[in-house]
C-alpha cells in the first residue's frame, strides 16, 4: 500500500470534514476533523486510471498558499490546509491517514441535505463515513463523477453506484454498444460533432436516424441487461434535450417545432388579498380555513398593506398556518419571554468580557456598521440618534447570539430593514427575521456555497428559456453570472424601492408556483434586457455596470408576470425540461414513455430528490450525471 | 469609434469594511460626499478620466464588499488589477492591523507586479483616532508601498492619492515598455502583439 501511495498524485482535496465512522484501525480518529484528498494513479500508460480515497486529521497537515481560484473557498475562520503529499516527515502519519482504494468502494451514498457521505464496500458495509463541516459534499462527489463510472440507484437516489471498469454492468453496456453497431456508423460521430458545433439541420438528420436505429431495436429485441437499455434510453433523451438547447436559434426561426418550448402564456397581476377575504378565511377560533388559497392570491397579488403585518407573522413561519387565534397568542408570550432572554445575555455583557471575546465584538462591530448604513434615506431610519436604528441594532445583535456559528453577514440588515419597518415591534419583527433567515440562511454561509450554487442554477434556467443569451454570456467572460449577486444575496433589496421590495417578497414567501420562483424572475429580467446585453459585443464589465445601472428601474410586476410565464412553459413541457425541474422543486418526467421496460435499480436521469444537483455544465454543453456513465463507455471524446 | 483615452488602468479598493472604500471612490469620481452610504454588496465599479503628463488616462476602479465572507468573490477580481488601494480608517485599528491580511489577500491573488498603496482614510476624525501617521508610514514602508492619510468627507488629498497611484502605474509600464520594446526601431507596440509575460498586468493594457 505504501509503494502503490507513491504512484499517486492528489486530483482533488477538501477541507473541514469530519471522520463520523471508520474501520477499527482509525476509530480513534472518529469526531476529528480533516482533509479529504482524492489521488489518482501516475501512470499515464495505463488505460483506467485508479483511485484513492484519503482522509488526513488536520494536526498533520501545513500551511500553504492559497492558489488562485474563482470560487475558492475561503475559510475565514480555520487556515487553508494543504496535504504534505509524498514527502511526508512524520514516520506515524501513514497510520494516521485514512486511505481507502477505489477498488474497494463499491457505492456512496449522500445524506443530510448534502453534508453527510458514506461510501460502502462490495457487500454494503460501511467503509467509512464524513460529516462536512463547511457547506456539502456536492463538489466532492461531482469530482468522484469526473473520475469514476457513477451510477444513482433508482431505489435510493442517493445512493451512488460506483461502476467498476470490469464489472458485469460495465462489459454489457461496451457490449450492446458494440451489438448495436453504431459505433463505426459515422452519421452518429458527425451527430454528436454536429451537436458541438451547434449546426441544426445537419444534427437532426443525424439524430433521426440514431433515434431510429435505437428504437427500432430497443423495439424488436429485448436486451439481456436492463441497465444498458435505461442508460441509453437517458442518453438518447438527454442529447435529444442537448439539441434543443443548442439549435434554439434555429427553432426560433421555426425550422421545427419538435422540440420547441410550448407557447409562453400572458399572465397579469391580480389585487391585493383584502381584509375582508383574509377575515372570511378565518374560522370561529381564528383559524385559517384553505391555506393554499390564500397563498395562491398572495402570490397572484401580494398583501394589502392594512394586513401586512398579520399575514407576515404566518409566511414568515413566525405564526404556523394552522394555529387558533388563542395558540398564537400562547406562542407570541412564549417568544417575547425568549427573546428577551436572548437579547439580555449579550446586552448584560461587561466592557471586559467583550475585550476577552473577540468572536463576539468582532461580529458586534460589523453589526454597528452597517446599521449606521441601512436604509437610511428612509425617514423611518434617518437622521442622528434615531431610536429605530438602535432597535434595528438590537435585533441584530440578539440574532448573533441565536444563530452564533452564523453571525452577522453584511446584507442581512437589508433583509430586516422592511420588517422592521412593518412591525414596529422588535420581538415580532425578530421573529419573523428569523424565518426570513431560515429561508435564506446558505446565502450566507462561510463557504458561499449556496451563493455558487444559485449563479450555477440561474445560468441552467437561462441557457434552457434563451440558450442563445447563455451562450453569449459564456463567451464573453459571464457565464459564472457574478453580475446577478447582488440580485440573489438580498433578493432584490438594492434594486426595488420599498414597497416594490415588500411585494416581491411575499410574493416569492408563498413558495408558489415552485421553488426557487426568484431565480426565474431573474431569467424573465435577463431575457427582457437580451439586447442591450448582447449590444455592441458587450463584455463583464459593461454588463455589470449595465446590471448595477438597472437598480431603481426595474418593473417587477411585469418581470413576475413573465416569470409565471416561463414557469409555466418548463412545467407544461415534455421531459426534455427535466434537467432543469429539479432546480424548481419539480418532478422530474423521465423517459417512460419511451418504452416500458421493467425498473432497474440504475435508471436515472433523476436527479430531483435533494433539488440541489442540477446538470454540471462543461463546455456550455449540458449533461446529467448519468451521462457522463454513457460517454465513458463509448468511449466518446465530444465532450 | 475612437477612443478618448490613451491608456486604461484598471485599479481596486480593498480593505475592511466600513472603512470607507465606496466613500473614497465617490469623492474620487464624482466629487460629492453623502452621510447615508449603504455597504457595498458584491463588486460595482466607477470610471474617470484623468490628465497625466500629456496623457488621457482612464481609470476603472472597482469598489468591493469588505467583509471577509465575501472574498470569494471579491479576489477574482484581484487579478487584472494594475493597481491596489489598501483602504483602513484611523479610528479603527483593528482595520489597520488587517492590511497585512489584505495584503497577503493580494500576494496570493493579483499580479505579482501590481503597484499598492496605503490610504488611511477619515483623516477629518482627529479626536477619534487610533492609528498615528507615524505607524501607517511605517507599515507602509515595511512593505516599500507608498502611504497618503485622507478624507473623503472632508475632500482631503483623495486626488492625490489616486494620481500618485496612476503615476506610478504609468511610470512602471512605460518603463517596462522601453525594455522590452527598444526605440531604436520606431517600433510601436499594440495590443494585438502578445507580451512576454502574460502574467503581467502589462499584457492587458490597452495602448493606442
Amino acid at each position: 500500500m505504501e509503494d502503490e501511495f507513491d504512484d499517486y498524485q492528489e486530483c482533488f482535496s477538501q477541507e473541514g470534514i469530519l471522520l463520523k465512522e471508520a474501520p477499527p484501525s482509525h476509530e480513534t480518529y472518529i469526531d476529528s476533523i480533516g482533509i479529504i484528498i482524492i489521488h489518482e494513479s501516475k501512470k499515464d500508460g495505463e488505460d483506467l486510471k485508479k483511485f484513492m480515497l484519503e482522509w488526513k486529521p488536520n494536526d498533520i497537515t501545513i500551511d500553504s498558499d492559497v492558489q488562485y481560484q474563482e470560487w475558492a473557498v475561503v475559510n475565514t475562520v480555520q487556515k487553508r490546509y494543504r496535504t504534505l503529499s509524498g514527502t511526508i516527515p512524520d514516520p506515524h502519519v501513514k497510520f494516521r491517514c485514512l486511505k481507502i482504494n477505489f477498488d474497494i468502494i463499491k457505492s456512496f451514498k449522500v445524506q443530510n441535505k448534502g453534508r453527510q457521505l458514506t461510501f460502502y464496500d462490495g457487500s454494503s458495509e460501511v467503509l467509512c463515513s464524513f460529516l462536512f463541516q463547511c457547506g456539502n459534499c456536492d463538489v466532492l462527489v461531482a469530482a468522484l463523477k469526473t473520475h469514476l463510472r457513477i451510477g444513482t440507484s433508482k431505489r435510493d437516489r442517493q445512493l451512488y453506484v460506483i461502476y467498476d471498469s470490469d464489472s458485469p454492468e460495465y462489459q454489457q453496456l461496451n457490449k450492446s454498444f458494440a451489438a448495436l453497431n453504431i459505433k463505426h456508423d459515422h452519421s452518429l460521430w458527425d451527430f454528436v460533432k454536429n451537436i458541438k458545433d451547434n449546426s441544426y439541420e445537419g444534427s437532426l438528420g443525424a439524430f433521426a436516424k440514431v433515434t431510429n436505429i435505437v428504437f427500432s431495436s430497443l423495439d424488436g429485441t429485448r436486451y439481456p441487461d436492463e441497465i444498458t437499455k435505461d442508460d441509453l434510453n437517458n442518453s438518447i433523451t438527454e442529447l435529444g434535450d442537448e439539441i434543443v438547447h443548442s439549435m434554439a436559434p434555429s427553432l426560433e426561426d421555426g425550422v421545427s417545432s419538435a422540440f420547441q418550448l410550448p407557447p409562453r402564456k400572458e399572465f397579469v397581476r391580480c389585487n391585493p388579498l383584502t381584509e375582508e377575504q383574509w377575515d372570511s378565511q378565518l374560522n370561529s377560533s381564528g383559524q385559517l380555513e384553505d391555506v393554499d388559497d390564500i397563498k395562491m392570491s398572495i402570490f397572484k397579488g401580494g398583501v394589502h398593506p392594512s394586513i401586512r403585518k398579520e399575514v407576515w407573522k404566518f409566511l414568515l413561519d413566525y405564526y404556523p398556518w394552522s394555529s387558533t387565534h388563542s395558540e398564537r397568542q400562547a406562542l407570541v408570550k412564549v417568544k417575547r419571554d425568549e427573546y428577551y432572554r436572548m437579547k439580555l445575555q449579550w446586552k448584560s455583557f461587561s466592557k471586559q468580557q467583550e475585550n476577552n471575546f473577540l468572536d463576539y465584538a468582532q461580529r458586534k462591530s460589523l453589526v454597528e456598521k452597517d446599521v449606521a448604513r441601512t436604509d437610511r434615506t428612509l425617514e423611518f431610519y434617518a437622521g442622528d440618534n434615531n431610536i429605530n436604528l438602535q432597535t434595528l441594532k438590537d435585533i441584530l445583535m440578539t440574532y448573533v447570539m441565536y444563530n452564533f456559528d452564523l453571525g452577522y453577514v453584511q446584507g442581512m440588515s437589508d433583509l430586516l430593514s422592511p420588517i422592521l419597518w412593518l412591525m414596529l415591534d422588535e420581538c415580532d419583527a425578530f421573529w419573523c427575521f428569523v424565518g426570513f433567515m431560515d429561508k435564506v440562511m446558505s446565502n450566507f454561509e462561510i463557504d458561499q456555497a449556496g451563493m455558487k450554487e444559485q449563479l450555477t442554477n440561474l445560468h441552467v434556467l437561462l441557457n434552457f428559456v434563451d440558450p442563445k443569451l447563455a451562450n453569449y454570456l459564456v463567451e464573453h467572460e459571464c457565464g459564472n453570472m457574478f453580475f446577478c449577486f447582488r440580485w440573489l444575496l438580498v433578493w432584490f433589496k438594492r434594486e426595488l424601492s420599498q414597497e416594490d421590495v415588500m411585494r416581491f417578497w411575499e410574493v416569492l414567501w408563498t413558495g408558489y408556483p415552485c421553488q426557487n420562483f426568484h431565480l426565474l424572475v431573474s431569467v424573465a429580467i435577463l431575457e427582457h434586457e437580451r439586447n442591450a446585453l448582447m449590444e455592441e459585443e458587450r463584455g463583464f464589465t459593461e454588463i455589470l455596470k449595465y446590471i448595477n445601472e438597472l437598480s431603481g428601474k426595474l418593473d417587477i410586476s411585469l418581470m413576475i408576470c413573465k416569470a409565471e410565464g416561463i414557469f409555466h412553459q418548463i412545467n407544461d413541457s415534455d421531459y426534455l425540461s427535466d434537467s432543469v425541474r429539479p432546480i424548481l422543486g419539480l418532478p422530474v418526467i423521465g423517459t417512460n414513455n419511451l418504452d416500458s421496460h421493467e425498473q432497474s435499480p440504475f435508471e436515472s436521469p433523476d436527479i430531483s430528490s435533494t433539488g440541489t444537483q442540477p446538470c454540471c455544465s462543461v463546455e456550455n454543453v449540458r449533461i446529467s450525471p448519468d451521462e457522463i456513465a454513457y460517454e465513458d463507455s463509448i468511449g466518446s471524446n465530444f465532450l | 469609434m475612437a477612443k478618448t483615452y490613451d491608456y486604461l488602468f484598471k485599479l481596486l479598493l480593498i480593505g475592511d469594511s466600513g472603512v470607507g472604500k465606496t466613500c473614497v471612490l465617490f469623492r474620487f469620481s464624482e466629487d460629492a460626499f453623502n452621510t447615508t452610504f449603504i455597504s457595498t454588496i458584491g463588486i460595482d465599479f466607477k470610471i474617470r478620466t484623468i490628465d497625466l503628463d500629456g496623457k488621457k488616462i482612464k481609470l476603472q476602479i472597482w469598489d468591493t464588499a469588505g467583509q471577509e465572507r465575501f472574498r470569494t468573490i471579491t479576489t477574482a477580481y484581484y487579478r487584472g488589477a494594475m493597481g491596489i488601494m489598501l483602504v483602513y480608517d484611523i479610528t479603527n485599528e483593528k482595520s489597520f492591523e488587517n492590511i497585512k491580511n489584505w495584503i497577503r489577500n493580494i500576494e496570493e491573488n493579483a499580479s505579482a507586479d501590481v503597484e499598492k498603496m496605503l490610504l488611511g482614510n477619515k483623516c477629518e476624525l482627529e479626536e477619534k483616532r487610533q492609528v498615528s501617521k507615524e505607524r501607517g508610514e511605517q507599515l507602509a514602508v515595511e512593505y516599500g508601498i507608498k502611504f497618503i492619510e485622507t478624507s473623503a468627507k472632508a475632500s482631503i488629498r483623495v486626488e492625490d492619492a489616486f494620481f500618485t497611484l496612476a503615476r506610478d502605474i504609468k511610470t512602471k509600464m512605460e518603463k517596462k515598455l522601453e525594455a522590452s520594446n527598444p526605440p531604436k526601431g520606431g517600433h510601436k507596440l499594440t495590443p494585438t502583439e502578445p507580451m512576454k509575460k502574460p502574467t503581467s498586468w502589462l499584457s492587458r493594457c490597452t495602448l493606442l
